[in-house]
């Protein structure tokens, strides 16, 4: 069995999560606050790698993010890094995948916090960084967790975007979901089974996590 | 301390509301009406989460709102206290945690703690309290947050007598402008000193 498989799958999982629960806090804060326009066409922005096909994200991504692109030439110049076939580039595609995952999750919880308890801390004289942290966070955990665990599982599980920008790389840039295609493709269907059912036990652990989550915390 | 306010506003229905009074240093002012008359509108355009349609709007000499000025203070900066009837403390805070998270006057804080016996009461969480235990809290934090001025909106309904005296009578020795709206005579007898009638449009 291929570790380095695992390895950088979870890796690419965990940082990807961390970078979007920082950003899904801050862009569902602002979601939530804002009455203009333009923050519902950001939110429909953030929104449509739900309902687009892993292929068309990932066409566009190898797009900008080439070494020929405009952007993809401007990481390499200066950070010597290339956006293209590397596990940088897997989690900045990871993000932008997984951000619906992230950001649905957390945006319902802070909706659904009533009014009258950011007013009643508006009207104790504090901030909105003070209300996000000490009202808005604290009352939303059990979102937040939510979508913590459904964007790492659904980088854990993505396929078109990865192998398009990751190229499937062995020990660079692949991942467990493109070992098993490649151990399919070798008809090694023992190994397929093994990557299979590790991550449909994690699949199991996922979900029953968001079941004892969802009891936990209470919703308003 | 004094705060007078003369504003309009107009309901998305066509209906409009019209209110003109003052107060001074310790005054109390019953606002009356009936239902649906605007008194919560009211307090919503003093608090400023609604914006007037016209008027003027002066705490302590600090215009709050001026429409011909283009003058609108958010609401954090007011400094202007509000309880509801359907008291909303925070509920990931303990009371203590609840109360140090308004608290700008300790020693109000300790007396009134003593005062209203809510010592019993400091480590636990809000859904574990009554109507009336929740209402108290309420009030104290909201006093303890040193307002200039106060608005109780039906702040007493779930108060036993004994405890609305005691609350009275810290809200009196703070000597802020206080504005009450109830529909319960008990609440108001011998505590307000004003009484203004919000006029049918």
């Amino acid at each position: 069995m291929d570790l380095s498989a695992f390895y950088i799958t979870f890796k690419v999982a965990a940082i990807s999560t961390l970078i979007l629960l920082i950003l899904g806090i801050f862009l569902a804060w602002w979601l939530s606050v804002s009455k203009s326009v333009f923050s519902k066409t950001v939110e429909v922005l953030c929104l449509i790698p739900l309902l687009l096909p892993p292929t068309v994200l990932g066409f566009y991504l190898l797009m900008v993010f080439n070494q020929n692109s405009t952007i993809g030439k401007a990481v390499y110049n200066i950070f010597g890094y290339s956006l293209t076939f590397s596990q940088l580039g897997l989690v900045i595609a990871s993000v932008i995948y997984s951000l619906p995952f992230m950001l649905q999750p957390i945006l319902n919880g802070f909706r659904k916090i009533p009014a009258s308890l950011i007013q009643q801390a508006q009207i104790l004289g504090k901030g909105d960084f003070i209300i996000l942290w000490k009202v808005v966070i604290p009352n939303s955990v059990g979102a937040i967790m939510g979508g913590c665990i459904l964007s790492f599982m659904h980088t854990v599980g993505e396929f078109g975007v990865v192998l398009m920008i990751g190229g499937n790389i062995p020990g660079r840039t692949q991942m467990v979901s493109m070992k098993i295609y490649e151990e399919v493709q070798l008809a090694n269907y023992n190994m397929a089974h093994l990557y299979a059912v590790v991550l449909i036990l994690l699949a199991f652990v996922a979900l029953f996590l968001l079941n004892i989550i969802n009891r936990r915390y209470r919703e308003f | 301390m004094s705060f007078s306010c003369n504003i309009s506003y107009v309901f998305s229905s066509g209906e409009s509301l019209a209110v003109d009074f003052s107060l001074s240093n310790g005054d109390i002012l019953h606002l009356q009406g009936n239902n649906a008359s605007g008194k919560t509108t009211t307090f919503n355009l003093i608090n400023g989460f609604l914006t007037p349609g016209s008027g003027r709007a002066v705490l302590n000499d600090v215009v709050l709102f001026d429409k011909v000025g283009g003058i609108n203070i958010p609401v954090r900066h007011r400094h202007i206290a509000r309880v509801f009837q359907n008291s909303y403390l925070f509920p990931n805070m303990s009371v203590k945690k609840n109360l140090d998270f308004a608290n700008k006057n300790p020693t109000l804080l300790e007396n009134l703690v003593k005062a209203l016996d809510l010592t019993p009461l400091m480590g636990k969480f809000p859904a574990g309290l009554s109507g009336g235990q929740l209402q108290k809290v309420a009030i104290v934090q909201s006093l303890i947050n040193n307002p200039q001025l106060l608005l109780l909106d039906e702040a007493f309904s779930n108060l036993d007598v004994s405890t609305k005296n005691i609350i009275k009578a810290y809200i009196i020795a703070a000597k802020i402008p206080v504005i009450i709206t109830s529909h319960n005579s008990e609440d108001t007898d011998g505590f307000v000193n004003k009484v203004y009638k919000i006029p049918v449009a």
